[in-house]
């Protein structure tokens, strides 16, 4: 563990100004995930800007109906906030499938969205892997791919994002706030994650110094309706082999008026089932029909050889979610 | 003399001795112990999966403000032949035979620094080609001479012709993945030299254990060796006997005499260092009339052992004894691999061992139209069919009776997937497990009277289970 400096930011601003000033600093929400990397090597700042004391802490209703998460809200803050639960009930299911108890007290909005990849090379100094030392290799092409993507990966890299909270977020149309040296932003979140091209080190569009201040969710007609289905190994404190996150809004003729899927444990980023959503929108709920979004789905799926589990796992995970959400309305 | 033995505390509730310490957090573990001046270590280990150490470069280890002395093979000290491989190569020369391997350790003031250290030691290797694929296609599996004490391979009858002639058979393969202890707390070691006596602070399931093992090691008296380990945070088994870490702190305590060491395993380093079960590849194969009464049990075990000690895990012999059948075949075939060095996890043999033979079991109740509770029921023994010896006793058909009882078995749909609450299946099975109750010779306790009080000294080890209270 190199030595580094500590420093507690009081504002925004000055959080902000502090990183974008030190090419080598970095944000420090709850430490849930950086600091295990300085441990282990994997990341290695120089100074730490502690920015989990920030007065982001809260969960505010918009104007519209909407809330305002801000970025230091805890995880199990967050899940347990009457309004997510009742509104938004696929984040606090998500949230809810994450970590521990324990993680959970400690991991922040803003912190969970920037975890990184925990592809078991990408944790290893002593293997190769692009996305900690570009163009040292991928280790995972022709190793342990059980956790690995099925969607948008490319020879550089086929890691997955693994926050059930942002697959979670994006089936709720989520949209990241932004504070950076240049000003602020507001990013839809389904644009924050990157796929992995040939740059598998950048995991998001967010440049050095720019800091989350907060997620804004919407007010939909489908939030409400939502829910999240998470399948892994053990029966908690494991991350997704596929996770499924899906919002309806149903009419009551039962043909789905809009919908979204978002998708966990299956690609770089979380991965938005937009081909499902094609195939269902303005269609009557049913099997056949979720059936049919689930295949047009998985048409561009690309397992390797050793997640070819996971297609099969996610069509079913993906009918069974559909499922859920239409029980009754058949 | 009879009213001495009726039970005061057996079934009451108590309160534990050191529960409030240990809920406080104040309850000494071995690396919690208070030393004076101690040093920390934190280990370098190999990177490559087989080869040799060209260069070790410590260097910039060396001169990096806090770090007291780095421990490698080549300033170590040379440890006795005691027949334990895997303690007594550890930084005795320059060959690597797994990944994770032990080759020094950097000693530090802190335990950051010592980390950072290690970061900083710079190895070269020789690589070789490395061989760490389990499978039962392997065409070097040998026979080893024993598994852990029992015949590696056991014959009765003809399964063969048993299986020709059987009205019902199952022939499956099931396979267990490799298993790692990771017990709360650690391994941990605090290591002092005095002179040429070692006090070692360590978590151990048996203190007299690590103390006839290393004291030899190190080419000392029994007598010069203490070992302390007041509590324990789990251990199953990993912890029965010292493992290459405890060696490496005492190695490292060496270099600064009457120094305390101080080691803790990250939890990453316990998967390399402190023992694991075997990967099990099972082929059980079960011939039986229709009315499931068994003609042939046979298990045939294909597992893995270290090229640097070869700890076996029993994984066929509890279907030696489980079930009776006139034609019974057991096997142990092994392969050798530059993999870490496994050991005792929980239940070595009858964990992985039942799993396959009792769900061949539930396939062969699918098979003759049986409950599977019945089958178990038609075809219990009350001799040992392996030694021919009754049972002292055994209840094997009492435990699925009542068992059934409890669970309502009776009112279970056999069906699978049928019993849903909520998002989740509910569904009821059976399985047989056993494990051994062995018992050891050459206890020693000493026990006196005196004041009115009797005094019991012994070395015993409470690993979270209550020994103390």
């Amino acid at each position: 563990m190199k030595p580094f400096d500590y420093s507690p930011a009081a504002e925004v601003e000055e959080a902000v100004a502090t990183v974008a000033a030190a090419p080598r600093a970095a944000f420090l929400g709850g430490g849930t995930n950086l600091v295990d990397h300085m441990r282990i090597g994997v990341a290695e700042p120089d100074l730490l800007v502690d920015v989990s004391r920030l007065p982001l802490d809260r969960v505010e209703d918009l104007p519209d109906g909407g809330l305002r998460i801000g970025a230091a809200v805890r995880n199990s803050d967050l899940a347990a906030d009457e309004r997510v639960r009742t509104r938004y009930p696929a984040l606090s299911r998500a949230l809810l499938s994450g970590a521990s108890g324990q993680l959970r007290n400690l991991a922040t909005t803003g912190g969970n969205l920037l975890q990184r990849t925990r592809c078991v090379y990408f944790q290893d100094v002593t293997t190769p892997c692009n996305k900690r030392q570009p163009g040292s290799g991928c280790s995972a092409l022709e190793g342990y791919q059980r956790y690995h993507a099925i969607f948008g990966a490319s020879e550089h890299c086929v890691a997955v994002h693994p926050s059930d909270m942002a697959a979670g977020m994006l089936a709720l149309d989520a949209v990241v706030r932004v504070h950076g040296p240049a000003g602020q932003r507001s990013i839809p979140l389904e644009e924050l994650h990157r796929l992995p091209g040939d740059a598998p080190e950048r995991d998001t569009v967010l440049e050095h110094g720019e800091l989350i201040t907060a997620v804004d969710l919407p007010a939909t007609p489908f939030a409400a309706r939502s829910t999240y289905r998470k399948v892994r190994d053990r029966a908690s404190f494991a991350f997704a082999l596929v996770s499924v996150a899906a919002a309806l809004d149903l009419r009551d003729d039962g043909t789905i008026a809009d919908l979204r899927i978002a998708c966990g444990g299956v690609a770089h980023s979380p991965w938005r089932a937009h081909r499902a959503e094609q195939v269902l929108r303005g269609e009557h709920v049913g099997d056949d029909a979720f059936r049919d979004a689930a295949e047009a789905e998985l048409t561009q799926a690309e397992p390797l050889r050793g997640n070819e589990f996971k297609v099969p796992m996610l069509r079913n995970t993906m009918l069974r979610v559909l499922r859920d959400l239409t029980e009754g309305r058949r | 003399m009879t009213d001495q033995l009726t039970p005061r505390s057996i079934g009451i509730p108590l309160a534990r001795i050191d529960g409030g310490a240990k809920v406080t957090g104040t309850a000494p573990y071995a690396y919690d112990q208070q030393v004076e001046h101690p040093a920390y270590l934190h280990p370098v280990q190999a990177t490559v999966a087989k080869g040799r150490i060209v260069d070790l470069d410590t260097t910039a280890a060396e001169a990096l403000d806090g770090v007291v002395a780095v421990l490698t093979h080549r300033n170590a000290l040379a440890l006795q032949d005691i027949d334990d491989p895997e303690l007594q190569v550890v930084l005795q020369s320059d060959r690597i035979a797994f990944r994770g391997q032990l080759i020094g350790g950097v000693i530090a003031d802190r335990p950051e620094v010592a980390l950072e250290g290690a970061d900083l030691v710079r190895v070269t290797y020789e690589q070789e080609p490395h061989d760490a694929e389990l499978s039962a296609e392997r065409d070097d599996l040998y026979v080893p001479d024993d598994v852990s004490g029992f015949p590696t391979d056991t014959r009765d009858g003809d399964v063969a012709a048993a299986l020709e002639r059987a009205e019902a058979t199952v022939q499956q393969t099931y396979t267990t993945p490799a298993e790692h202890n990771n017990p709360m707390e650690p391994h941990t070691t605090v290591a002092t030299w005095d002179g040429d006596h070692l006090l070692l602070h360590t978590s151990t399931q048996g203190v007299h254990v690590v103390r006839s093992a290393l004291a030899p090691l190190f080419g000392l008296e029994t007598g010069q060796v203490r070992v302390v380990s007041p509590y324990v945070g789990g251990g199953f088994g990993s912890k029965g006997k010292p493992h290459a870490p405890a060696v490496l702190a005492a190695l490292a305590a060496r270099l600064v005499p009457g120094r305390p060491v101080k080691l803790a395993l990250t939890r990453r380093q316990m998967f390399e260092l402190v023992g694991y079960r075997t990967p099990t590849i099972s082929r059980v194969r079960l011939a039986a009339d229709h009315e499931g009464r068994l003609s042939a049990i046979s298990h045939e075990v294909v597992e893995q052992t270290s090229t640097v000690y070869e700890f076996l895990e029993q994984t066929a012999v509890p279907s030696r004894t489980m079930y009776a059948a006139p034609n019974r075949l057991t096997t142990h075939r092994v392969a050798r691999l530059d993999v870490p060095v496994p050991f005792w996890m929980r239940a070595p043999g009858e964990c992985p061992g039942m799993f396959g033979p009792e769900v061949a079991m539930d396939e062969l109740a699918e098979e003759c139209g049986l409950d599977p509770v019945e089958l178990r029921i038609r075809n219990d023994t009350q001799t040992d069919p392996d030694s021919g010896k009754p049972f002292s006793h055994r209840d094997l058909v009492g435990c699925l009776r009542e068992g059934a009882r409890r669970f309502g078995w009776d009112r279970r749909d056999p069906r699978p997937g049928t019993g849903r609450e909520g998002e989740w299946l509910i569904g009821t099975g059976v399985a047989s497990a056993t494990y051994p109750g062995n018992t050891q010779q050459g206890t020693r306790v000493r026990i006196r009277f005196s004041d009115g009080r009797y005094v019991v000294q012994l070395g015993a080890a409470d690993i979270g289970t209550g020994t103390w209270t």
